[in-house]
């Protein structure tokens, strides 16, 4: 099949892009990666806390995009809506292996790094960002997904809810939830961080 | 008011892990194998199935070709019955139509009194 041209492509949707591929456009697929894969990576590797494991999932969700690339029904979902959903899914099954793996046999688990260790005590970006996603991994899972979604990921409610297949009302406690335990996670660091200073 | 959390949510956005070249390379090779998968003839094509015409509907409704094939000729039967009329048929009309019916009585409540009786 003819290829597009790389900017014709990048005007298309998601879903377009999606049909060319599975009409045999490999420019379509290379589009389609560039703009779902970075955002994928990131919610995976908050979620699961592991780079490598979040680089496993993140190829796996792609898979998953490709092989139903043929039965994708256009106007159904947005295909950067159902990667965020599978790729919740599949973190969800790593998250429950390795509960399970640690319930099995607790010695063999390397004793996970503490969040609050990671809070160097500088005020640089870096080290924010890197207590931002310590405190993230305290949150329970629910909570977690829905604030990388909503605060991090910039998804609206109702794509969330879609993702983590819960209500709106369900998406709008776990965010407001979630956020509120940053805040008391993240507030213990407040010195560490240079806010001692009054909002 | 935006505050430190909300500031640290805008920067975390632009920030994570970037996909690395090998991730990228990987990503595009399940792609392009896919696509392949997807695009590749089918070795065993599936018989193509003919749409059934309006014959093919009729008959089914009458249970099929078999069932209707059946009914059409016992009505040809009766037809040509009908008009030929031959002898042999009419000389049998004939003996059923005057043959008496013989009376057949049945004793629907037998009598027991034999079996009662004593020796």
């Amino acid at each position: 099949m003819m290829q597009m041209a790389h900017d014709t492509l990048a005007e298309l949707g998601d879903d377009a892009l999606l049909a060319l591929y599975a009409n045999g456009d490999g420019t379509a697929a290379r589009v389609l990666m560039g703009r779902l894969l970075p955002s994928v990576l990131r919610y995976a590797a908050r979620i699961l806390g592991d780079h490598a494991e979040a680089e496993d999932v993140a190829q796996e969700a792609m898979l998953r995009l490709w092989q139903v690339a043929r039965n994708w029904r256009q106007g159904e979902a947005q295909p950067k809506t159902w990667i965020y959903r599978v790729t919740a899914n599949l973190c969800v099954d790593r998250l429950r292996a390795r509960r399970r793996r640690a319930a099995s046999n607790i010695d063999d688990i390397p004793e996970p790094e503490d969040p609050k260790h990671t809070v160097v005590v500088q005020m640089i970006e870096k080290d924010r960002l890197r207590a931002l996603d310590g405190a993230l991994l305290q949150l329970p899972e629910r909570q977690r997904q829905a604030v990388v979604l909503r605060h991090i990921e910039g998804l609206s409610n109702p794509e969330i809810a879609t993702i983590l297949d819960i209500g709106i009302e369900a998406v709008e406690s776990l965010t407001a939830r979630g956020k509120r335990n940053l805040q008391t996670i993240l507030s213990g660091q407040k010195h560490a961080f240079g806010y001692d200073h009054e909002d | 008011m935006m505050t430190d959390l909300d500031d640290l949510f805008v920067k975390a956005r632009v920030s994570g892990p970037e996909p690395s070249a090998a991730l990228m390379a990987k990503v595009l090779a399940d792609a392009s194998n896919m696509q392949q998968e997807m695009l590749a003839p089918k070795t065993s094509a599936l018989p193509t199935r003919r749409l059934p015409n309006l014959l093919d509907r009729f008959m089914a409704v009458f249970g099929g070709a078999a069932t209707v094939s059946g009914g059409v000729m016992a009505g040809f039967t009766g037809l040509a019955l009908g008009y030929l009329q031959p002898e042999s048929l009419n000389s049998l009309s004939a003996i059923l139509a005057t043959e008496s019916t013989a009376e057949v009585s049945v004793d629907l409540l037998p009598n027991y009194d034999s079996l009662l009786s004593e020796e």
